[in-house]
């Protein structure tokens, strides 16, 4: 067996092992986030279609961005699992992998497929909305279905980026992947904190990171970078807080990675 | 094979360490037994001979690299079976499907002789299993995981009267002339048979450390009370010693009196395995 850092056999190993043990709670996790979403769409759609004039797109984006931005973070918390316990850390830590292997399961996992799988339960859940509406209430207002999968596309790049302006759907995004690394970090750094425990203490350290740059804005934007900024190009405060938000999610996964590669089976006194 | 060289470790910063320059030397083809006292850091060695803890100080290395380094040809080469382990939701099979690709050396032909012999069956989920029943289950695979070190802490507790018997003829079917199996126990009576090599650990020392037939050249067990008995211990049926072989043939060994005698007396013990 060749020692190299990545490998894709081990790759697919350590996945098919990671969704073999956990592929079931996954299944789970998505089924009742498909059935909440569906409560949670049909109640607005029953809410709003006989009462305001609030555009359906406008809601679908903050109810749906508020619960991604929780469901994300959920996940994010829920890598590492196998760090819990002494016996499942044994098992995690002497998996003939490299600690790079190991993260990058956790990551596609928790990270990317988590965000993926979101995005699809959102869509069904649309489909699901616009079904039982039809058949509960069908002289109700039912908007047609929102195309969700294009939400990345609209979040991160906003909805016209023609001027190459940085759009408020760009940082949101941003600070949502900025978010969900300091998850990440938090679930190798405190594997033995419930997922609600974890939760509340990285999202402080979360409002922190956020109070400090806003900070940092205010006194750069009172200083040096409205100079720089060009109505017709850059938007210098925005194009501030992404890259800084970006730079949260590279450290925060970059640490997770560290502090994992470092992990021993028995945690010692630092005293 | 593994060298453990000047070891420093202790779980806590303050107070003095588990192992101090600690140095302990294993070669292929061993059945050791690790024996020590309650807190002596008989799970802790294991774990650093695993490389799932980092010393203080010094070295442990296996066939010449770092077990520290995690290497993944490394880790497909240990396997450990800890006294308390997790297992998954599914049956053994599944089990086995998911974790034997990581070793190269997995033979499903010995998985299913060690299963036989513990008369396990591999479609039951791992579950609905008893605890001993989910250790031997593990045991199994860890036996047919071909790695050349394998590292057992505990294995025997939580078995019934039979199954030791069967642990004991698996780790027997399984020894080659490559493998090394460490066994870490207080219960050195359901191992004493197996054993090729004795280490006894104490307070960061090692009291003994020596091949079963030179412990049997070395020492002889009784119940005569000689003058230069190390150990004498009284029981029921009369006293039994620990006393230096002076006739230089072989004489089966009782574990449980030989612990006992290298914990009372260490220097005298340390003496006689050193003198040619």
């Amino acid at each position: 067996m060749k020692d190299n850092v990545f490998s894709a056999r081990r790759f697919m190993n350590v996945l098919r092992k990671e969704i073999a043990v956990n592929g079931r709670t996954l299944l789970l996790l998505a089924l009742g986030l498909y059935m909440g979403l569906t409560i949670v769409m049909t109640f607005g759609n029953m809410m709003f279609s006989h009462s305001f004039e609030i555009p359906v797109t406008l809601l679908a984006n903050v109810v749906v961005y508020c619960i991604a931005a929780f469901v994300f973070s959920i996940m994010a918390s829920m890598a590492f699992s196998g760090l819990k316990t002494r016996g499942s850390r044994v098992d995690l830590l002497m998996m003939p992998a490299t600690a790079l292997e190991k993260v990058l399961v956790q990551a596609l996992v928790y990270g990317v497929a988590g965000v993926l799988v979101f995005l699809l339960c959102a869509q069904l859940a649309d489909l699901t909305r616009i079904g039982l509406m039809n058949l509960l209430i069908p002289t109700a207002e039912i908007p047609g279905p929102i195309n969700f999968l294009a939400f990345p596309y609209n979040y991160a790049f906003g909805v016209s980026n023609y001027d190459a302006r940085i759009s408020f759907g760009t940082m949101l995004t941003m600070a949502l992947a900025a978010s969900m690394a300091t998850y990440f970090m938090g679930a190798v750094l405190m594997p033995r904190y419930t997922w609600l425990k974890m939760m509340v203490v990285m999202q402080a350290v979360d409002i922190v990171i956020f109070v400090v740059l806003i900070l940092c804005g205010r006194w750069m934007n009172a200083t040096w970078i409205h100079y720089i900024t060009d109505v017709n190009h850059v938007d210098g405060i925005g194009w501030f807080f992404t890259v800084l938000a970006i730079v949260q999610a590279v450290v925060c996964a970059v640490l997770a990675y560290v502090f994992f590669k470092r992990k021993d089976v028995v945690t010692r006194s630092v005293l | 094979m593994i060298e453990i060289k000047n070891l420093q470790f202790g779980y806590s910063r303050k107070g003095a360490p588990l192992f101090s320059d600690f140095s302990l030397s294993l070669s292929a083809g061993q059945v050791v037994g690790l024996l020590g006292k309650n807190g002596a850091g008989k799970s802790t060695l294991i774990y650093l001979m695993a490389g799932l803890l980092t010393p203080d100080a010094g070295q442990v290395t296996m066939h010449g690299v770092d077990v520290r380094r995690r290497l993944p040809s490394t880790l497909a080469d240990v396997f450990v079976v800890p006294e308390e382990f997790e297992l998954p939701s599914m049956s053994l099979n599944r089990y086995v499907a998911v974790n034997a690709p990581f070793y190269p050396r997995f033979s499903m032909e010995a998985l299913k002789s060690y299963l036989d012999i513990f008369e396990m069956d591999g479609a039951m989920p791992l579950k609905s299993m008893s605890m001993g029943q989910r250790k031997k289950s593990f045991i199994c695979f860890a036996l047919a995981s071909g790695t050349s070190l394998l590292l057992l802490d505990e294995p025997t507790n939580g078995l019934d009267i039979p199954s030791k018997s069967q642990f004991r003829k698996a780790i027997a079917q399984s020894m080659t002339d490559e493998r090394t199996i460490v066994v870490s126990t207080h219960q050195v009576r359901d191992i004493d048979t197996l054993l090729d090599h004795v280490v006894i650990v104490d307070r960061s020392q090692v009291l003994l450390d020596a091949g079963v037939r030179e412990i049997g050249q070395r020492l002889t067990f009784g119940s005569e009370v000689v003058p230069d008995a190390l150990y004498v211990q009284s029981t029921p049926l009369g006293p039994v010693t620990v006393s230096p072989n002076l006739s230089g043939l072989e004489t089966p060994i009782d574990m449980e009196l030989l612990f006992n005698a290298a914990l009372t007396q260490p220097a005298r013990m340390k003496e006689l395995f050193t003198r040619k």
